[in-house]
Formats: structure tokens, C-alpha cells, sequence
């Protein structure tokens, strides 16, 4: 007994010392490679790229974003045989033709794209089909929910959410943001396990632009009407703010639809207001006229003769489209004499004129942060002869992007500072903290302030009766303005017979400006000239622009008799969601006109024209229809005003 | 005596240690379990900034200005006002 006891225990004992062995070389010896293995089995690295950030105008609205989609794929050699029999229903789902989703089913690849970034819509119906050997998995898709609007400027981003115009090119490293690297435990399904617990990957950066999607909105479209109307080959609103140089909107024709690049040519996705310069003809005269004015060398009533519309220069001779005589310097610009401005150009001489011109930024890029700009053409001072100076006095021979001009006029504007355009306002993190933030900079000084100041008193002319750009005037409204038109430059070097660029660049209020906006049109069937095809345009942006903005002209089509008015809405309430039972409610308090006129019973907007008509002063308490009325001095001006009280109901008094 | 204390010891001492070795089993259990909620959950927000992005993305193509101006002037047949129709309310 005791030996079977001893052989037992002994068997026993040799068998846990060989476990304790095997235990000893797997957690000892072998511990570190079986390690490896175990983690390589359990631990997944998996790469984390981030949603690709969001593109907002200045007042946060979304102009880019990604949102889900799916990308289906396909394994070739595991598809059902009956396979063929469900092509003309894959096809239908995922908007491809029978012919394309054959040959990708066909593939010998082991993988194939079926659709890549597929819709919901598509994805769903795909699996509804029930194939095996297709699949998906979650990826994204750049959405541009304004389409066509601004394309050019904010560009787009490719399949792989690489930018590849525009402001997606320009600010790709923060819109990408980084991909993180995270090692994950998984199960022997392959489903994560956040054991460990992780820690989110940091989400891609969004930008803020500068622009206004209104302001672009109301720029493109009357963009858009007017090439459509003049038949014009293409065209640019470019609207700068001159106080800070920040672009408010940049509007070209044609344009294209980020959503679908692929669409149009490559030439089509380029953004002509910063990439594409041209001749700006008279449009320059503003420049010349601000070297002119800055160096003392004309006053804007000096007497120039304009030689009856011919002036030899050479063997040269410049026109004019009118026989004009003598005109003032100041009429020089207001009728667009090319005779007046050569002779004041070849007064001033090359040096001081392309010292001037450089100053306002032509012949160099303006820095804006936005890709593939051009410099535009400025040949050297050494280069020029007599005949260079004289037609670049009225804009030829010089070539300007959109956006340079409008920068020269803005720092007209801004009391002859010129400063950095830029399109990005700040970058801001997921959560909406700044991180990178564009200030408006100063470059330099190109004229003096009173200068400034005297020019745009001059271009006011321009845009009154007998100006070139009447058109552009705003009864009520100081505007500083000047038309241009252009001959385009053709393949041979010369001058386009016909094709012309009608624009009209302006500055608003004159005054106190706000607003420079630029308008060319390009090749104009209807019309040549900037003061008949471009001033209309600037008239109709920069009327609705200015009420946008909220800035009232002198004059005025406001309410100056107006007292202040205090509607009884609370912040956020509409004029909708007030309720009409508390009519019930609201007493009356006095229910006859002392003396005068009686509003009763009349809506808010009725008592108000009819106070503007009349020029009284009202005073409004409530919502609704005119309930009551009393008349009271108002204490600084001792004016009668009429206080009126209003209340909601289902029937107007009368 | 003296030895069934120290079986009683002994005896003790094995199931401390079984029980730490369950309750580190346990715990590495309900680690797993909620590794499975935080994967869960992480994904289910995701899916949901998803979601909210696709609701932000066609709350915007649905107010562009230009489907806006669209409906305003075809639908509801409003035009933009006349500057003397213009009145400021201060």
C-alpha cells in the first residue's frame, strides 16, 4: 500500500514538476516572444484620420464639410454565379451603367471599388440586393452645401480629402488635421475592446473665412444675370472691405460645383480674380491721378487741353472717344480723357509713376492667402519708353489680377493704406477655441491721407450726371467710382478688335467707406463700356449690399423723423409667434388722438409711412394695430411725437 | 494541535489566494465588458457627429440664399424692397 502510495505520489510529483517546468519556460525563458505573439493576436494598430474640418463663412454658416459616406467594394471571386443576373440592379443603385459594373465585377483583381463614397441612398440599396463578395466600410465625403456660390474660392478637396484649390489647398494641413496611430485590443470576432480605455483622436481644425455668403450670394447673382444678358463670355465681382482689407466676396462666371469638379475642365476650376490678370484701362487713370495728386504736380481744376481727341506721341496717336478741348484735371477723369491722363502721365515721368504703381501693389503679389496668385505685369522702369508711359496713363501695357485692383482702390479708400488682403479670418479648434487668428496688416503708406481724401471727392464726379458712370449712382449715397473699358490683349501680342472688358470699380459710402467693389465684365455682346454694361451691376450689389450691412445713406430713404422706437418684441421673437389671445389683455390707454393725425387702428409699418410721409415723429409701444396714441414733447427737441400703443388682434380697428 | 493550526493556516492561505486570483479574473472580466461599452459608445458618437453633420450639411443647402431668394420671389412671391420702402426702426 505504502509503495503504490510512494509510485502514486512520486507520479504525481513529476507531473506537476513538468507542469511547473513548462509553466517556468513559458513565463520566463519564452515569456517575451509569446508576448509579442499573444499582442500581436489580441492588439490591433489601427490609424484614426479625422473628419476633414468645416469651411464657415464670417457668420459661422457651414460653406464646407464632410458628412458620412460608404465605400463599396467588391470581391470579384467571391460573387454568386447568378451575379450577371443582378447587374442592371447594382448598376441602377450605384448610377453607373451596366457596361461599368460588369467590368468591375469581371475584375481579376481579389479587390475593386464599386463606388467609392456612395450616398446612404446608394449604399442601402446595394445591400438591399443582398450580393455576396460586396461590401463596404465607413469613410467620408466632402459636402459643399451652397454649391456653385464661392466655389472658386473655397476649392475643393479630392476623394482622399486632400484640398486641391482654393482655400481647401491653401489651409489643407489644418482642415486634415493629424491621423493618430492607437493600439486597440480586440476579440477573437475582431471587435475593439477599449480595455485600456483611449483617449479620442484630435479632431481636424475648422476655417473661418471673411467672406459673406449674402454678400456673395446677391455678387454672383447679379453676376450671373448680367453675363447672361449681355451674352459676356465671363465676368468678376470682387468686394473688398477697404477698412481691413478682408474679402467680403468674390463671385466669378463661370464657375463650377465643387460637389462634382470632375465636371468641368481644369480651366474652369481656376479662380481668374486672383490667377488671371488683364488689361484695366481706364480704370488706372485713379492711379495715375493719385500719383499725380500726391506729388502736387496738377491740381484737380487745372486747365489740360485734350488736343480735340488725337494726340501724336511718335509715331503713335492716342484717341479719345470724344473730341474733347479743354477739361479740368478733374473732368479728366469724370469724362475719361486717354489724352488727359497721357499728358499728365508723361508729366509725372516713369520713375515716380511705377514708384506710385508699385506702391499700390501692381507687379507683385498682393499676399493674399489664397493659391496660385499672379503678380500681374509690371514691366521694369528700364523698359519703358515714352509710348509705355503714356499708355499706361489710361491702363495699357500694365495687367492687373480683379484683386489687385480693388486692393489699389481699397487703400484709397483706407486713407491711402495699403494692407494685406485675406480671405481667412481665423482657424478655430473643434470646441471653437482660436488657434490661428489673420489680424488685418498694414504694408505700408502709398499716399497721403488728404490725398486719399481729395480723389474720392473727385470720383464722386465720375458717378454724377455727365460722369462716366452714372449709372452706378445711388440716389442717397456718396459713391466714388470710375469706368473702364478695355481691349483685350490677343494671341499675337496686339489688340483684340473686338473683345473688350467692361468694369467698374467703386467705393461706398464715399465718405465713409465700406465697401470696394469691383465689377468686369468680359466680352460683352450687348455693350462695351464699363459705365453702360459694369456700373449697373455695382449700382444694383451695392444698394442691396449697403441695406444688408445696414448702412443707411444721407438724404434719406430712412425714417429720420423717426423717434426711437420701442417695439415691445423680445430678442429672438418673431413677429409670428406672438400670441393673439393677449389682446385680451393689453389695456387701453388712451383710445383718442390728442389733436393731429390719428394712427388708430393702422398696422406698425401703416403708422410708420404714414409718420415718414408726413414727417411726424412716432413712438411705438407693442405690436399689432394701433390701440391708443397720446402726443408728448420730446425732451431734447421738443418736437410733438406721437406715442402709440399697440396690441395684438384678430381685427383691425379703424 | 500544533498541526491542524497550521493545516487551518495553510488552508486559509490557498483560498486568499484563490480568491485574489478570482477576483483579478473578475476584474479583468468586467474590464473587458466595459471595453466593450467604451468601443461601443465611442463608435455610437461617432456615428451620431455623423449624423449631426449630414442634418447640419442639408439644413444649409436647404437655407443657401439662393434657394431662399428662390422660394421668396416663386413661392411667396416677395421681391427685395425699394430703398424708399426701407424704414430703420432704431
Amino acid at each position: 500500500m505504502k509503495e503504490r502510495l510512494l509510485v502514486a505520489g512520486s507520479a504525481v510529483g513529476i507531473g506537476l514538476l513538468l507542469v511547473l517546468s513548462r509553466l517556468v519556460q513559458f513565463t520566463v525563458v519564452q515569456s517575451g516572444q509569446l508576448a509579442r505573439q499573444a499582442a500581436s493576436q489580441h492588439n490591433q494598430r489601427l490609424t484614426f484620420t479625422p473628419r476633414r474640418g468645416a469651411i464657415l463663412d464670417r457668420n459661422g454658416e457651414l460653406l464646407a464639410l464632410s458628412i458620412p459616406a460608404e465605400s463599396l467594394f467588391v470581391r470579384p471571386r467571391k460573387l454568386p454565379a447568378d451575379v450577371a443576373a443582378q447587374v442592371p440592379a447594382l448598376a441602377e443603385a450605384v448610377h453607373a451603367s451596366t457596361q461599368e459594373v460588369n467590368t468591375t465585377l469581371q475584375s481579376p483583381s481579389p479587390f475593386v471599388w464599386l463606388k467609392r463614397q456612395a450616398t446612404p441612398q446608394e449604399a442601402a440599396q446595394v445591400r438591399a440586393l443582398g450580393l455576396a463578395g460586396i461590401d463596404s466600410f465607413e469613410t467620408q465625403r466632402r459636402f459643399y452645401p451652397h454649391g456653385t456660390l464661392a466655389a472658386p474660392l473655397i476649392g475643393f478637396a479630392n476623394i482622399d480629402g486632400e484640398g486641391l484649390e482654393g482655400v481647401e489647398r491653401e489651409y489643407n494641413d489644418y482642415l486634415r488635421g493629424a491621423s493618430t496611430e492607437v493600439v486597440q485590443e480586440r476579440d477573437a470576432l475582431g471587435r475593439s475592446i477599449l480595455a485600456q480605455g483611449t483617449e479620442l483622436p484630435p479632431e481636424a481644425l475648422n476655417v473661418r473665412l471673411t467672406l459673406d455668403i449674402d454678400l456673395q450670394y446677391l455678387a454672383q447673382r447679379e453676376l450671373e444675370q448680367t453675363v447672361r444678358t449681355t451674352g459676356a463670355r465671363a465676368g468678376t465681382v470682387v468686394i473688398l472691405d477697404p477698412q481691413t482689407f478682408a474679402v467680403l466676396a468674390l463671385a466669378q462666371v463661370p464657375t463650377f460645383d465643387p460637389n462634382n469638379p470632375k465636371s468641368v475642365p481644369d480651366a474652369a476650376r481656376r479662380n481668374p480674380a486672383v490667377s488671371d490678370p488683364y488689361e484695366p484701362g481706364s480704370t488706372l487713370k485713379v492711379l495715375l491721378a493719385a500719383t499725380a495728386l500726391d506729388m502736387n504736380l496738377v491740381r484737380p481744376e487745372e486747365q489740360i487741353f485734350c488736343e480735340l481727341g488725337h494726340y501724336q506721341v511718335g509715331k503713335y496717336t492716342i484717341h479719345d472717344h470724344h473730341f474733347y478741348g479743354w477739361l479740368s484735371f478733374a473732368q479728366v477723369l469724370q469724362h475719361s480723357s486717354n489724352i488727359g491722363a497721357a499728358k499728365v502721365g508723361e508729366r509725372l515721368g516713369k520713375e515716380a509713376y511705377q514708384k506710385y504703381l508699385r506702391g499700390f501693389g501692381l507687379g507683385q503679389k498682393t499676399g493674399i492667402d489664397l493659391p496660385t496668385e499672379s503678380p500681374g505685369l509690371l514691366a521694369p522702369v528700364k523698359d519703358w519708353s515714352r509710348i509705355n508711359l503714356v499708355t499706361a496713363s489710361f491702363g495699357q501695357g500694365v495687367a492687373v489680377t480683379p484683386l489687385q485692383l480693388a486692393s489699389a482702390y481699397a487703400a484709397l479708400a483706407n486713407d491711402g493704406v495699403f494692407m494685406r488682403p485675406y480671405v481667412v479670418q481665423e482657424v478655430l479648434s473643434a470646441d471653437g477655441k482660436v488657434v490661428m487668428a489673420n489680424s488685418p496688416q498694414r504694408r505700408w503708406q502709398v499716399v497721403r491721407s488728404e490725398t486719399a481724401h481729395r480723389l474720392l471727392r473727385i470720383l464722386e464726379q465720375v458717378v454724377e450726371k455727365g460722369g462716366t458712370g452714372w449709372r452706378a449712382r445711388i440716389p442717397g449715397v456718396r459713391i466714388a467710382g470710375k469706368t473702364g473699358t478695355s481691349q483685350k490683349v490677343n494671341q499675337n501680342g496686339g489688340y483684340s478688335a473686338h473683345g473688350r472688358i467692361a468694369s467698374f470699380i467703386g467705393i461706398v459710402p464715399a465718405d465713409q467707406p465700406r465697401l470696394v467693389i469691383l465689377v468686369a465684365i468680359d466680352e460683352p455682346k450687348t455693350g462695351v463700356y464699363g459705365g453702360e454694361i459694369a456700373a449697373p451691376v455695382f449700382q444694383v450689389i451695392a444698394q442691396q449690399a449697403l441695406a444688408q450691412l445696414g448702412i443707411t445713406g444721407e438724404g434719406d430713404r430712412a425714417v429720420p423723423s423717426l423717434a426711437p422706437t420701442q417695439v415691445a418684441l423680445t430678442a429672438g421673437q418673431s413677429s409670428a409667434r406672438r400670441a393673439p389671445e393677449h389682446a385680451t389683455t393689453v389695456p387701453q390707454i388712451s383710445s383718442m388722438p390728442v389733436g393731429g393725425p390719428s394712427f388708430l387702428g393702422m398696422s406698425l409699418r401703416e403708422a410708420m409711412l404714414t409718420a415718414q410721409r408726413n414727417g411726424w415723429r412716432i413712438s411705438a409701444m407693442g405690436s399689432g394695430y394701433v390701440i391708443g396714441q397720446t402726443v408728448q414733447d420730446d425732451p431734447d427737441t421738443h418736437e410733438p411725437t406721437y406715442v402709440l400703443t399697440l396690441a395684438p388682434t384678430t381685427e383691425k380697428r379703424s | 494541535m500544533q498541526g491542524s493550526r497550521h493545516w487551518i493556516g495553510y488552508t486559509l492561505l490557498a483560498l486568499m489566494g484563490l480568491l485574489l486570483a478570482l477576483a483579478q479574473v473578475w476584474t479583468r472580466l468586467q474590464a473587458v465588458a466595459v471595453g466593450y461599452t467604451l468601443s461601443n459608445t465611442r463608435q455610437l458618437v461617432y456615428t451620431l457627429q455623423g449624423e449631426r453633420q449630414e442634418l447640419e450639411a442639408q439644413w444649409s443647402a436647404l437655407t443657401t440664399p439662393g434657394r431662399l431668394g428662390e422660394q421668396a420671389t416663386q413661392r411667396l412671391g416677395l421681391s427685395a424692397p425699394q430703398p424708399e420702402q426701407v424704414m430703420k426702426v432704431q
